[in-house]
């Protein structure tokens, strides 16, 4: 090669540096920031219809109520959407099964939101365009947000599956939008809450993943929450999605002169999985405690069964039958339609949102924006999720929810209960 | 802790991370020195290694016989992507090479998501990479011991190779002069599907560590390494082997120094602080830190 060539060469070396890391840091903090964001699940109890509801068909001379959804299938997203859709399907077929919603038959379409905010915006406003009437948007703030905008434009309800940032509110969107998913203050309360009084947490360490807000906050709103009640946190510490070498904050928490009694650790997968794995492997073992994104089964298998052992959180729902109403009902018709139990609980979510609509519809007796939001505002229900009750629009549609806390030992979760905490921080 | 342990830790810390990045840094210079091409795709073999672990692992398959299996799907996948990817533009310009490079890497990593899983899988690794053992007050990992020892080795054994095979000869002579070596009847394909194989066997090894630490495996693994290696090259001299070494090494101390060292409200800038460092370090020396043979020899 001529030196000319070299030189040029070097130019381009020189801009691919610039542009590598440019995409290298923005790539470290995009994917956390949206696997972060996106909260999972579900679940106690029941729901909408009482089992004994008899059989029915819709009455063919209705037209169908129609429901738009923008799940995500392609992108990062696609995870967090795609759990919640098998479940929405499962809830569809049996509304309709049961007589659809005000005789009408329930019926949903579709589009790929691909993980952009601009494209699940431009869905939801052709789905708006094909003749939908409520909005569900994707689990997430950043992603789901411009759904909810679309829905708000055109009056309509919109609400979304999991999303749990205090942002997911009516004061940021407008007053006829909804979140199904608690907020990051209840989700940070509950369990400073539970492991202050049911397991005698006195002393707690904080370690935050910084690139997102969802784990900076619940960070906030656990210490907040935790020194509210009287314990003590004696240090907080970060890490940055992407680094994958998480050694430094390791030797600072074994530096420690005395051990706190729980280290709190937000963060999303898969970094989040990184992170305790690398604690537990330096031989740490006291309680590790977090929310819901510890709700995942390969974070467990991360750790693998020795060390996966004392990991608390605080999450959505549980799938078990001893979270009560109508989980065992939604598990069996799960199983029968897909072949194998639910595998998260996001799942759970999709069933709740399509639950509530049918419930809220029935209520107001009609799709319409505003009378359809006053009913939501109104009712109370009892979901997969835990029970639910939206503030009014004034105040947010904040969510009133109870988290379900599950503890994982030897690589397995138990459910340790339900835990609404009292006067939790204000987002 | 008390400081000396403190330090001693460090210590090991810094080189177990820095042999890693060393090798990483190793497997995208031995390419560039040759083709001047930087293989982006590089990362990718870290991932075909860690999706390897990841569908054998769980089975009844000795763990060592899947490491063995692993690296060898890297040196494969390796030897393909020169083959199917880059042989036919290897007369093209860098650009060219370098877009193709681009090219393969996001056609791997979509295919991961498309076939696998667009999230992380848990991998199965022996528990060996998350024990310790105690010398006195210090806590070592066995995991960061091995890839501490496993660097130092692998860079040894290739220096020799290097140095005293006719191969690896004909690779440093490629590398300083690539006209002149075929002229004297080195055949160029040889040469350089040996270089790629050296490559993914080094993304292989990089990856039975890597991934040991990370206990999962996805589509993105392999973007840390690709950079990590590109900037670690970058900084040790793209013409020059021991440079790459030299720059693994360095980046890897910074890396854990900075995090140990750093106060705590300027520790989210961390990487700003070892990419400020590392342009430091090219504003006085441009061509990095050990300047390669062919390019003193030109000026």
């Amino acid at each position: 090669m001529k030196r000319e060539g070299r030189t040029s060469l070097t130019h381009f070396l020189a801009l691919f540096l610039a542009l590598t890391l440019m995409i290298g840091i923005g790539w470290f903090h995009a994917i956390p920031a949206r696997a972060q964001t996106p909260t999972p699940e579900a679940g106690q109890e029941a729901t909408a219809m009482p089992t004994e509801r008899p059989l029915a068909t819709p009455d063919p001379n209705k037209p169908p109520l129609i429901v738009g959804a923008v799940f995500n299938a392609t992108g990062w997203m696609a995870t967090y959407d795609q759990l919640p859709r098998s479940a929405a399907l499962l809830a569809i077929e049996d509304i309709n099964a049961h007589g659809g919603v005000m005789g009408r038959e329930l019926k949903l379409i579709e589009l790929d939101g691909k993980t952009d905010p601009a494209t699940v915006g431009n869905a939801a406003r052709q789905l708006i365009s094909q003749g939908a009437e409520v909005i569900i948007a994707p689990c997430d703030f950043d992603i789901g947000a411009p759904a909810s905008q679309a829905a708000q434009e055109k009056g309509l309800v919109g609400i979304s599956t999991c999303a749990t940032s205090p942002l997911y509110s009516s004061k940021v969107l407008g007053d006829k939008q909804f979140t199904v998913g608690m907020w990051n203050n209840i989700m940070g309360a509950a369990m400073a809450e539970y492991g202050y009084e049911k397991l005698n947490w006195r002393t707690a360490y904080i370690v935050t993943d910084t690139s997102t807000d969802y784990a900076t906050s619940l960070g906030d709103y656990f210490e907040q929450h935790f020194t509210g009640l009287g314990g003590r946190v004696i240090g907080r510490d970060t890490f940055t999605a992407g680094d994958q070498d998480f050694s430094a904050q390791v030797q600072r928490i074994k530096g420690l002169s005395s051990q706190p009694d729980v280290l709190y650790i937000t963060g999303t997968m898969p970094d989040l999985g990184i992170v305790l794995r690398q604690v537990r492997a330096a031989g740490i073992t006291i309680p590790l405690a977090g929310g819901d994104t510890y709700d995942d089964t390969e974070l467990y298998k991360t750790l693998g069964p020795d060390l996966a052992n004392d990991l608390y959180m605080a999450t959505h729902s549980w799938l078990g039958p001893e979270a009560g109403g109508e989980m065992a009902r939604f598990v069996q018709l799960y199983k029968d339609k897909y072949g194998e139990p639910p595998s998260s609980a996001f799942i759970v979510m999709g069933w709740d949102v399509i639950k509530i609509i049918a419930q809220a519809v029935e209520k107001a007796g009609t799709t319409e924006g505003a009378a359809l939001g006053k009913a939501m505002e109104e009712m109370e229900f009892d979901l997969l999720s835990g029970k639910l009750k939206w503030s009014d629009a004034e105040s947010g549609h904040q969510p009133q929810k109870e988290a379900a806390i599950v503890v994982v030992q030897g690589g397995q979760p138990q459910f340790l209960g339900w835990m609404r905490p009292t006067n939790p921080p204000q987002p | 802790m008390n400081v000396l342990q403190e330090v001693l830790q460090f210590i090991i810390n810094a080189l177990s991370l820095g042999g890693l990045y060393a090798l990483m840094a190793l497997g995208l210079v031995i390419v560039y020195g040759i083709l001047r091409l930087v293989n982006f795709a590089y990362g990718e073999l870290v991932m075909v290694a860690g999706y390897t672990l990841l569908m054998l692992g769980a089975g009844p398959i000795p763990w060592l016989i899947v490491a063995v299996i692993s690296v060898g799907m890297a040196v494969l996948t390796s030897l393909l992507l020169e083959r199917v990817a880059f042989r036919p533009v290897r007369q093209a310009s860098a650009t060219t090479m370098l877009i193709t490079s681009f090219a393969v890497s996001a056609l791997l990593q979509n295919a991961a998501i498309l076939f696998v899983s667009p999230r992380a899988k848990a991998v199965v690794t022996p528990s060996f990479f998350t024990e310790n053992f105690q010398v006195g007050n210090l806590l070592i990992s066995k995991g960061n011991l091995a890839s501490l020892v496993v660097s130092l080795l692998l860079l040894g054994l290739l220096t020799l190779f290097l140095r005293r095979t006719l191969l690896g000869i004909a690779l440093r002579a490629a590398a300083d002069d690539f006209v002149m070596t075929r002229l004297v009847g080195i055949r160029a394909n040889q040469v350089i599907a040996t270089a790629f194989a050296i490559s993914g066997f080094l993304a292989g090894v990089v990856a039975l560590f890597w991934i040991g630490r990370l206990g999962s495996v996805g589509p993105f693994v392999g973007s840390t390494p690709v950079l990590v290696a590109f900037v670690a090259a970058v900084v040790g001299g793209m013409e020059s082997l021991t440079g790459a070494v030299i720059g693994g090494y360095l980046l890897g101390t910074l890396t854990v120094g900075l995090q140990l060292v750093l106060p705590q409200s300027l520790l989210d800038y961390r990487q700003a602080f070892v990419f400020a460092i590392v342009l430091l370090v090219l504003l006085f020396r441009p061509q990095g830190l050990v300047r390669g043979r062919a390019v003193t020899e030109r000026v």
